[in-house]
């Protein structure tokens, strides 16, 4: 199953990378995504690879047969950021639209 | 135990959702804004007394160290929570009245900015530093598009980068943590040093990755191009308070690697990179500086070197480099932010010119802004008598004990003339070559409150100097605590097991 989880997180990073280096907004936003995706699963792995261990038991039980419970508590956090910052891009990148034809950034912003 | 050092992070968040309750009652705002600065600045002293003999380690939910989460507080994090206390509550004073105009909830997103860089000088572990990046970096995307229509194509780059940053900033927390099985932050450091062989590889890349990170919040070469051109579509009042944004990536370096960069420890090596890195962006700043075609470009060029120079002195390690490199820090932001506040006084003057380096249309407002800026030229320069030369002097003292020292000093002392000729041509163009004309500020285009603002920024950095002494003395200490590791108690089982006590 390591051997699983590793190809297939390295495959969701270099799509993302793959994704992210390309110049058109749509691509960008995608390619954001999927390297978010990819840095949750890699959390999830630091915890170690367990299956069917709770993360959450009594003092009592052997701490050995628990599985790590912050990696799960980091990730869902992640998630929640992740999800956050994913929906501001789309908008800010919709509203975007119909700026300037790409690599040619105007030089006159109407700032201050 | 006393509650007051989760002040400066509970306060702004509390503001920012009142600020956006009161949605568009301007009035109403302003009070609450004046009243969270002021309560932020008093809150910042107390937590400076406080930390005045030894610094202060807060558990949230009274959970034993280190297990629970941990808010720490030491000479150089309450200097920098002071240090952002007063540069937002002098920069808003020319914002509140004219940014806050221009979009909805400008205001919140400005507090709501400074609780996530007050949680990030306070936070004891390396995820609390993730959720306060996050918090400050989702108000930074939202501020730099304030008042435009359209979102500028540099916002866009910045928030990609950035977001891509956060990414990576992940994947080191968790290379860190499975290798080191800790989050806190002395504790990792304190692991790091010392691993064994079969993790010391993810702990090593974990901690390279961080690195990284932290260097493109710092705006360091080759990843620190994108802040001239961020800073230069922010408005002017948004990029003084952004000027904190690079000391919080500088802070974290300063937190996370400051003990072992003058140690033999594999992390020292970290330090020779960031050397090297910071080396290459004070020349580039610099460069930059002479080539830019506003005065917030300028300023935001200048930025680069300033921060390099602070990273320069921080590479060369030791107590004495860290001490050297908060005071340089705490001097910067003042200069940098006081020129970008004369940036936004320049552009309401003029108008449709905005702060472009043209001669015309002319400054209309001759004498006090003329005498300003050749005053932070002066300081951002780092020539005598103000305090950017006793900030430049104390790193190139911890420079020149370093191996490589006379080719470092080399390059700040060029950085620094390239920058010195940067600000002085631009200031010629601005000031001096333009006709003189009406010298008077036409009133209502809020260039008063911003010169004032700006005047003000200045005076802090002239307490600053009239200050020195006593200053330096009190960051030499706040060096020892930063750059040496911290002094850990091991929990024992028995502590691990007891219920926490609230």
């Amino acid at each position: 199953m390591e051997l699983a989880f590793s190809l297939l997180t390295g495959a969701i990073t270099a799509a993302g990378v793959a994704l992210l280096l390309r110049g058109d907004r749509f691509r960008v936003v995608l390619g954001i995504g999927l390297l978010g995706y990819a840095a949750n699963l890699f959390i999830m792995a630091s915890g170690g690879m367990l299956v069917g261990r709770p993360p959450l038991m009594d003092v009592t039980t052997d701490p050995a047969r628990a599985a790590d419970p912050l990696p799960q508590a980091l990730v869902l956090t992640a998630i929640v950021i992740g999800f956050g910052m994913l929906a501001w891009l789309i908008a800010l990148a919709l509203r975007a639209g119909a700026e300037t034809p790409e690599g040619k950034p105007s030089s006159k912003e109407p700032g201050s | 135990m006393s509650h007051l050092i989760a002040l400066p992070f509970v306060l702004p968040l509390l503001a920012g959702a009142v600020l956006v309750a009161l949605g568009e009652r301007a009035r109403a705002s302003r009070w609450v804004t004046g009243l969270a600065s002021i309560l932020g600045l008093v809150v910042a002293a107390l937590l400076l007394r406080q930390v005045h003999d030894s610094p202060i380690s807060y558990q949230l939910g009274s959970w034993p160290w280190p297990v629970g989460i941990e808010l720490y507080a030491d000479r150089t994090s309450a200097a920098l929570v002071l240090l952002s206390a007063v540069v937002a509550a002098v920069a808003t004073l020319p914002a509140v009245g004219y940014d806050a105009g221009r979009g909805r909830h400008f205001l919140a997103l400005l507090q709501f900015q400074l609780a996530g860089i007050n949680g990030s000088f306070l936070a004891g572990d390396l995820f609390n530093l993730f959720v306060c990046f996050e918090i400050l970096l989702i108000s930074s995307y939202a501020l730099l598009v304030h008042g435009h229509e359209r979102p500028p194509r540099a916002a866009i780059v910045y928030t990609v980068l950035n977001l891509t940053g956060s990414t990576l900033f992940l994947i080191g927390v968790a290379l860190v943590y499975g290798a080191t099985g800790t989050l806190n932050l002395a504790d990792v450091t304190a692991r790091l040093a010392d691993l064994p062989a079969d993790t010391r590889g993810f702990g090593l890349a974990g901690a390279w990755l961080l690195a990284l990170v932290f260097a493109l919040k710092s705006a360091l070469l080759p990843l620190g191009l994108w802040l001239p051109s961020t800073y230069a579509v922010a408005s002017p009042t948004v990029a003084a308070i952004f000027m904190l944004l690079t000391k919080v990536g500088v802070y974290a370096l300063m937190r996370l690697y400051g003990p072992w960069l003058d140690s033999s420890a594999p992390l020292a090596s970290v330090g020779q990179a960031l050397g090297v890195a910071a080396a290459a962006s004070a020349l580039v700043g610099a460069l930059l500086a002479l080539a830019s075609r506003s005065l917030r470009q300028l300023a935001g060029s200048l930025v680069l070197v300033s921060v390099a120079t602070a990273l320069m002195a921080l590479s060369a390690g030791g107590e004495r480099a860290a001490a050297a490199a908060l005071f340089y820090t705490l001097h910067s932001t003042l200069a940098a932010a006081s020129l970008f506040l004369v940036a936004a006084c320049v552009a309401r003057l003029r108008g449709k010119a905005g702060d472009d380096l043209t001669t015309s249309p002319p400054v209309t407002w001759r004498g006090g802004l003329v005498l300003l800026y050749f005053g932070i030229a002066v300081l951002v320069a780092g020539l005598p008598p103000l305090s950017g030369f006793i900030g430049k002097v104390g790193a190139l003292e911890v420079l020149a004990r370093t191996p490589n020292g006379a080719a470092l000093v080399g390059v700040l002392l060029t950085a620094s003339l390239l920058g010195l000729i940067a600000t002085v041509r631009a200031g010629n163009a601005l000031f001096l070559r333009s006709p003189a004309e009406a010298s008077r500020a036409p009133a209502g285009s809020g260039a008063r409150t911003t010169g004032g603002a700006a005047a003000l920024m200045f005076g802090l950095s002239v307490l600053l100097t009239v200050f020195a002494g006593p200053i330096r003395e009190w960051v030499d200490v706040a060096g020892t605590q930063i750059g040496s590791p911290r002094q850990l108690r091991s929990l024992s089982q028995a502590e691990l097991l007891e219920e926490p006590r609230p």
